[in-house]
């Protein structure tokens, strides 16, 4: 089946000029991006998934940061190629963002009415009554009374908080929301709630999503598809069954083996070994991984891996798979 | 697009400053000009004082700026003229006494009349002596008149004849009597601070056009018994400035017309040349005071204090503390002061001498005090003239306003310098200075021998005879320096070129600007 | 919110009531007004007697409770040496400082408050680099030094303002007003960009952009009401210096105001307008302050919620 693509990211690459030195974030993202999708980002910390969607929406801090190379289409339009004044008619309209911390994502003078009547009245053409009145139904939406619109962000709990970040973001019923790890910040009792909510409402509104996560659980149960993330690359991408089920990368393998086995108790986690990559270095001529990958050869560390097409919607970055009959152990074990 | 905005901001600072003030131009023009091309006389003059005015009322505060004012605002029974050393007729026109010198009649001008329109008669003169005399219940007066104590009682002959009966003889009482005469009439029906104000001179107190803190004026008075020929101003204006380099810059721009000043601006004024500077010897007699109590020296000891005397330049001292704008002095009585002597010789500059009686005295080290400007210039010389004669010498600065209380304290320090009006009667001053019971004795001298001489200048029955005794008490002090004298500083006055009369006094109380004008085109 | 209100309403009494005990009891230890209103020809006898006129030998304590009951109960501040009323005087010239310390004030707003942000804005940039600077040379310029070149230039060079007093025109106010606002804006310039840079990089701006609201909106409606406490706190403190009557500037320019006829009237050894100007100034600064507390309140909604419970 042939969806519409809403976002498309080529060959992204991003750096961050500090006096100390060049940290190069994001080295080379392709990603595509269809309508009603979501796609879980997953990655350690550090791993540049931030960046890369803080590009897309070009709120990357300049300086330091730079986007060196690499296009970015939304719904066809050249982000990378717009005008201020553009951007900001894209920004919330086209593409909104949920924050980590909402805590901190909320300006704490003014009202969350407010702050949810401000993306309404920047974007649809509508005084600031009707915006405040659109404002509280958007806050009835995520679950909070309309009535609390003239309530300031400290007077909410911080689920409550990023319920009214939801709202913001979803507020101008955007065709792509992009949500940071939108749950880390929350309590593990709350998260479930506000992800199913999100969900909901990413539904209702036909909103393609992009969830970044570095917890594969939230994963199998909110995406379509994943995208694995390591030194600023995406180093497998697939359906959730291609991903979780027939795991192509060392690096994928590598984090599901760090995962704890709650039906096994006897099962140890082991974790990847080796040091994270060091990101002043742009590993434009090796694998990033092949330092911590147990598949490693000569090869990994003298040429920058390809994309391989492993079927139609499974795309890994590893030279082994150019081998024929290569294979990594934990499909193996699941076979 | 900021940066631009950012140096724009920058511009319009200066700008604003620049194009508001565009329109008038005040200070391209020099040129003198002269009544019989056409100037005329402006009606507005204005001078300034750095400060305001304590009081429009003659009795009302001891300052110099009340005095000024009030010299054009009130005429006294008669008037010390500083230049011959005389009495002269006022509001009396003349004054004889009894052969004992113990009645003085005084015989009024008839045609006299104070800003209210009240007739000057002899009881507005009886109630201004009496009601001067004392420090009343009521705080009439701040300042008692002189010879307020003098009087045994006032009679009213006739309306215009006056006579006071004095206590005992004094040949010298008209000396005393250049008092400012209030209106009895005024003071009884408007008070004290509105009737305090209103006198009989050439300009009154001009009320409406006087804001606390900022102006004060005076309007010429259209019925002055003497005319109005002389008086070509209108209005004199006083601006209330912060200080003198206020006043000087207002001078210099142009918002004032004319000022006294001080030396440190003399070359600024000197330089401008829509300025002018006039000069006159002055009374304020700058002089070292000794501490007669200090445990350091022994400065009862006469020869400790001519040694001293002896060391200090005061040739030196006239041309760093005043930049020569002052003249040296041998006398403690100063020229303008009634019955100086020229003939009086101080203690000369003799450092050899004096460094050698020092040393013999066994006296290394002495403490001086002064407050800040000349004086402390002036002590500055002191010591350097001091470290010659093998002296060490502490500096001290006293702030202004610990100053008197300081001084008579008397303690921690052994020289002081110090200033003061030389007006007034004939032994006003040296009573007030020296004499052990003197106000301004702050030294603690105390001298029978001293106080011998000068009750011999006041028991003498004849005016001459006072003069010859108080010529004799002056050379004594000269010779025992109960103080030392070291300079006359002069009068300045700054005005624009086109500002001419008014009267530069040997003290700022002694000037009188009711004459004062300017000319314009 | 009242309650907070009357609360520190009701602070500021004692508090005021030792300013004023103090202010009166110090005056009176730094000379001898019977001194200054004798002269220095007068006897210790008529020293004495001016003493007892003026009620100088009266206890402290008395004086205070007698002058204090004068004022509050029946608004007399007392007279001066020359016999003016303290309030009177007081009231002729607090206009004057009051309109020099609002222009200021704004004029400081004007200068500062943009050139802060700029500065944050473009941290680091050339243009922080010139504003820093130059609010640096204006916080180290004496204000003395600078209001005699001024005067020496635009009053005696060129002619174009006059220099001293206030005439009422707004040429007469340019200089001082100038003056008082350099020093003043150079510290509220570094206040505002460093508050400012405190929260340029903070999340909720992020928020913000990624609404879609414009650059311009983000600093000036999000970042700067965050920003405004410290640089409320700096101007609320600096009104409440102006007001007393900036003494070096008053004195320069002869600007006819209150704390230039404080000092005068300090040296001159006259308290009683010195201590009524000092009272009334610290009552004058006290409710400043808590107006600038009670401003708190409205910028951020926090400081509110903690006012309310008291």
């Amino acid at each position: 089946m042939e969806q519409k693509k809403v976002l498309e990211i080529k060959n992204l690459h991003v750096r961050f000029d500090t006096d100390e030195a060049k940290v190069y974030a994001v080295n080379g993202v392709n990603l595509v991006l269809h309508e009603q999708e979501t796609i879980g980002l997953v990655g350690e910390t550090g791993a540049g998934k931030t960046t890369t969607v803080l590009s897309l929406m070009r709120l990357i801090a300049t300086p330091p940061g730079v986007i060196t190379n690499g296009q970015i289409h939304v719904n066809g339009k050249d982000v990378l190629a717009m005008s201020e004044a553009e951007l900001e008619a894209m920004r919330g309209d086209e593409m909104a963002m949920i924050f980590q911390d909402p805590m901190t994502s909320l300006n704490p003078v003014m009202t969350v009415g407010q702050q949810i009547a401000e993306a309404i009245e920047i974007h649809e053409n509508v005084d600031k009554e009707k915006a405040l009145e659109l404002a509280k139904k958007m806050l009835e939406m995520v679950g909070i009374p309309g009535d609390r619109a003239s309530d300031y962000p400290h007077q909410f709990s911080g689920g409550m908080r990023q319920r009214v970040v939801i709202a913001i973001a979803l507020a101008c019923h955007p065709g792509i929301l992009i949500a940071d790890e939108p749950t880390t910040a929350l309590d593990v009792t709350i998260q479930a709630q506000v992800l199913d909510m999100m969900k909901k409402l990413a539904e209702e509104f036909k909103t393609a999503m992009i969830l970044i996560t570095h917890d594969l659980g939230i994963v199998a149960e909110t995406c379509d598809r994943v995208a694995v993330m390591y030194a600023g690359r995406i180093v497998e991408t697939g359906t959730l069954e291609d991903v979780f089920n027939r795991t192509a990368h060392p690096y994928t393998e590598g984090l599901f083996n760090s995962l704890p086995d709650l039906t096994d108790r006897t099962h140890e986690p082991r974790p990847i070994k080796g040091l994270v990559p060091d990101p002043t270095d742009p590993y434009n001529t090796c694998c990033a991984f092949a330092d911590r990958c147990p598949y490693a050869t000569e090869r990994c560390k003298q040429e920058l891996p390809d994309e391989i097409t492993l079927s139609d919607t499974h795309v890994v970055a590893c030279c082994r798979y150019t081998e024929a009959g290569f294979h990594i152990e934990r499909v193996v074990e699941n076979e | 697009m900021k940066k631009l905005v950012a140096v724009a901001l920058l511009m319009a600072m200066v700008f604003i400053l620049c194009a508001c003030g565009a329109p008038e131009q005040k200070n391209t023009e020099n040129i003198k000009l002269s009544v019989e091309e056409g100037a005329r006389y402006a009606e507005w003059v204005y001078s300034a004082t750095p400060g305001d005015l304590e009081s429009a009322d003659p009795y009302g505060s001891t300052t110099a700026r009340t005095e000024w004012l009030t010299n054009m605002t009130f005429d006294k029974l008669i008037a010390y003229n500083e230049e011959t050393g005389e009495m002269e007729p006022e509001l009396a026109t003349k004054w004889e006494s009894n052969e004992a010198k113990d009645e003085w009649t005084f015989y009024l001008r008839n045609d006299v009349y104070f800003h209210n329109g009240d007739h000057l008669t002899a009881e507005d003169v009886k109630f201004t002596y009496l009601h001067t005399a004392n420090l009343g219940d009521k705080m009439n007066v701040v300042r008692t008149f002189a010879a307020g104590t003098y009087a045994e009682s006032v009679e009213v002959i006739d309306e215009y004849t006056v006579k006071f009966v004095l206590k005992q003889p004094r040949p010298d009482f008209p000396m005393y009597m250049d008092m400012k005469v209030y209106s009895k009439n005024a003071i009884e029906t408007l008070g004290q601070a509105e009737g305090g104000v209103i006198g009989t001179g050439p300009y009154f107190f001009d009320k409406a056009n006087t804001v606390s803190g900022q102006i004060y004026t005076v309007s010429r008075n259209e019925n002055y018994w003497r005319g109005t020929e002389n008086y070509k101003t209108k209005h004199i204006g006083f601006k209330v400035y912060g200080d003198w380099n206020g006043v000087i810059a207002a001078l210099q721009s142009g918002d004032i017309d004319f000022t006294t000043m001080q030396s440190a601006h003399y070359r600024t004024v000197k330089s401008d040349p829509n300025l002018t500077i006039d000069e006159k010897v002055g009374c304020t007699s700058y002089y070292m005071g000794y501490n007669y109590t200090s445990t350091n020296a022994d400065m009862n000891d006469p020869e400790v204090r001519i040694a001293i005397a002896q060391c200090i330049n005061k040739d030196d001292m006239v041309a760093i503390a005043w930049e020569g704008l002052a003249v040296k002095s041998d006398n403690f009585c100063a020229p303008t002061g009634l019955g100086y002597s020229a003939d009086v010789k101080s203690v000369q500059y003799n450092p050899e001498q004096g460094a050698a009686t020092l040393k013999e005295k066994g006296i290394t080290s002495l403490t001086i005090i002064y407050t800040s400007g000349a004086p402390a210039v002036a002590a500055e010389v002191i010591q350097a003239s001091l470290k010659q004669a093998g002296i060490d010498v502490t500096l001290r600065l006293v702030d202004t306003t610990n100053w008197a209380s300081f001084k008579a304290a008397r303690e921690g320090y052994d020289l002081f310098v110090d200033y003061g009006s030389y007006r007034g009667a004939l032994l006003y001053n040296f009573n007030r200075f020296i004499h052990r019971d003197g106000a301004n004795n702050y030294t603690g001298f105390a001298s029978d021998e001293y106080e011998t001489l000068q009750n011999n200048v006041s028991a003498q029955r004849n005016w001459d005879d006072m003069l010859k005794e108080f010529k004799v008490l002056q050379q004594w002090v000269a010779d025992n320096v109960p103080l030392f004298p070291l300079a006359y500083t002069n009068t300045l006055l700054g005005r624009n070129i086109n500002v001419g009369g008014g009267y530069l006094g040997s003290s700022n109380n002694g000037c009188n600007w009711s004459t004062i004008y300017k000319l314009v085109k | 919110m009242l309650r907070y209100f009357v609360k520190r309403v009701l602070t500021l009494v004692p508090i005021l009531l030792v300013v004023a005990f103090l202010v009166f009891w110090l005056m009176g230890q730094t000379g001898d007004p019977a001194r200054t209103m004798a002269g220095e020809t007068a006897t210790e006898e008529q020293l004495e007697m001016m003493r007892e006129e003026l009620g100088l030998n009266t206890p402290i304590a008395v004086r205070f409770g007698r002058w204090l009951s004068d004022a509050v109960l029946r608004g007399d501040f007392g007279e001066s040496l020359y016999g003016k009323d303290c309030w009177q005087e007081f009231a002729l010239r607090f206009p004057h400082t009051l309109k020099l310390a609002i222009a200021s004030i704004l004029l400081t707003v004007v200068i500062a408050v943009p050139f802060g942000i700029i500065s944050a804005v473009k941290q680091n940039s050339w243009v922080d680099t010139l504003l820093s600077s130059t609010a640096m040379l204006g916080l180290s310029m004496p204000t003395f030094w600078m209001g005699m070149l001024l005067i020496v230039l635009f009053s005696v060079q060129l002619g174009w303002l006059p220099s001293g007093g206030d005439d009422g025109s707004i040429y007469s106010l340019l200089m001082p007003m100038f003056c008082s606002a350099v020093n003043n804006a150079a510290l509220v310039t570094r206040m505002t960009r460093s508050s400012m840079v405190d929260q340029i990089r903070a999340d909720y701006l992020r928020t913000a952009r990624a609404k879609g609201v414009s650059e311009k909106k983000v600093i000036l409606k999000h970042a700067l009401k965050n920003a405004l406490i410290p640089i409320i706190t700096t101007i609320g403190t600096q009104l409440s210096f102006l007001i007393g009557g900036t003494t070096v500037i008053e004195t320069v320019f002869s600007w006819p105001g209150v704390g230039s006829y404080t000092v005068a009237s300090i040296r001159s050894n006259d308290f009683m307008p010195a201590t009524c100007n000092v009272v009334l100034i610290s009552i004058l600064t006290a409710v400043i302050l808590l107006v600038v507390d009670m401003l708190y309140a409205f910028v951020d909604p926090r400081i509110k919620a903690r006012y309310k419970r008291g």
